[in-house]
């Protein structure tokens, strides 16, 4: 989805760096892709948990690409396990890098958006804040704890042009979530997930001066997957819309 | 600290009552005994005042400096002390 999203802000004229943390070729091919379009992109390899590789990685940028007008707080890991079986460096790990990594970001980059009086950030939350499921508690504490951070920091810098929104999608055909199941798309309510350009459009909207009065916000893209009443089964999987849960039959239908 | 290009206590001052000006605070008020609350600045401002002395001074500001600051005159005893 990063990728995506880089591509997107590129085509809208903004000069891009890609972040990674270990996919440095996958992070290297994005921006040769954004060079070949005609656009600028600079791929960086920094842990967003690391105050010290965020600082650093902040100067290279301001230092090829200009300043830092637009964030986006992609970075994003997962350790699905009961909490009982959750080892406790898995948890940490989990918040350094999805709460933490994005708290140092802003933190690196707010104080040359206040000067310019214009800044965008966007931080890519999830809907499993409210949500979760079965075996996400770090990665949902994390995206929780995002969302606080997204509010609170929009209303401390708002009277200085920057906004400050979160992301909340549902099901994304990224590969993040695995190889996305049939019965899954059934249970949503479009009958498919989402693509990774429709999450990218909504950051290009977010990102851009339109969007100035837009702050503070957690914006869902689920497919209105939690608007309405979500059942799930035992094992964790949400049943699709209109079919009754038989407690009975659980176990067999969703084998 | 590392100080870019130190500049005299009286040209840091004064860059300091510029920033408080474009931040919104009445030039007709200011004096070493108005409260920061008087003058309508508050953290957000004293956070970009800290970003303007480490852009243009190379001056750390530590927000933990600010505790017992109340007036104008405080906060220019704290800031100008960076200079020591």
């Amino acid at each position: 989805m990063g990728a995506t999203i880089a591509q997107s802000l590129a085509a809208d004229g903004w000069r891009v760096c890609v972040n990674y943390g270990t996919a440095a070729e996958e992070a290297a091919a994005v921006a040769a892709r954004i060079e070949r379009r005609g656009g600028t992109a600079l791929a960086i390899g920094a842990d967003v948990a690391d105050p010290v590789a965020v600082d650093a990685m902040f100067e290279r940028v301001e230092d090829e690409l200009g300043p830092v007008l637009v964030l986006v707080n992609n970075a994003g890991v997962r350790r699905d396990l009961p909490v009982g079986f959750l080892p406790p460096d898995d948890w940490a790990r989990v918040l350094a890098v999805n709460l933490t990594g994005p708290f140092h970001t802003i933190r690196r980059a707010l104080g040359p958006m206040i000067r310019r009086r214009y800044g965008r950030i966007v931080n890519i939350s999830s809907i499993s804040t409210g949500r979760p499921l079965p075996g996400q508690s770090a990665y949902s504490a994390s995206k929780a704890g995002l969302d606080a951070l997204t509010r609170t920091v929009a209303i401390e810098v708002a009277r200085r042009g920057v906004t400050v929104n979160a992301i909340a999608p549902g099901l994304v055909d990224t590969g993040f979530v695995g190889e996305i199941e049939e019965e899954w798309k059934a249970a949503m309510p479009p009958r498919r997930v989402a693509q990774p350009e429709e999450v990218a459009a909504l950051v290009r909207y977010l990102t851009s001066e339109d969007a100035a009065y837009v702050n503070g916000a957690t914006v869902n893209i689920d497919g209105g997957l939690t608007a309405g009443l979500a059942i799930f089964s035992p094992r964790g999987r949400p049943a699709p819309v209109g079919m009754a849960v038989d407690s009975e039959n659980e176990e067999e239908r969703w084998s | 600290m590392e100080l870019k290009t130190p500049p005299s206590a009286e040209k840091m001052g004064a860059r300091i009552l510029e920033a408080l000006v474009e931040f919104g605070a009445d030039p007709e008020m200011m004096s070493p005994e108005a409260t920061l609350e008087d003058l309508e600045i508050d953290s957000l401002d004293m956070f970009e005042l800290a970003q303007i002395l480490h852009q243009e001074y190379g001056i750390e500001v530590n927000p933990d400096d600010f505790e017992d600051v109340k007036t104008l005159g405080d906060a220019q005893q704290v800031l100008l002390g960076y200079l020591k």
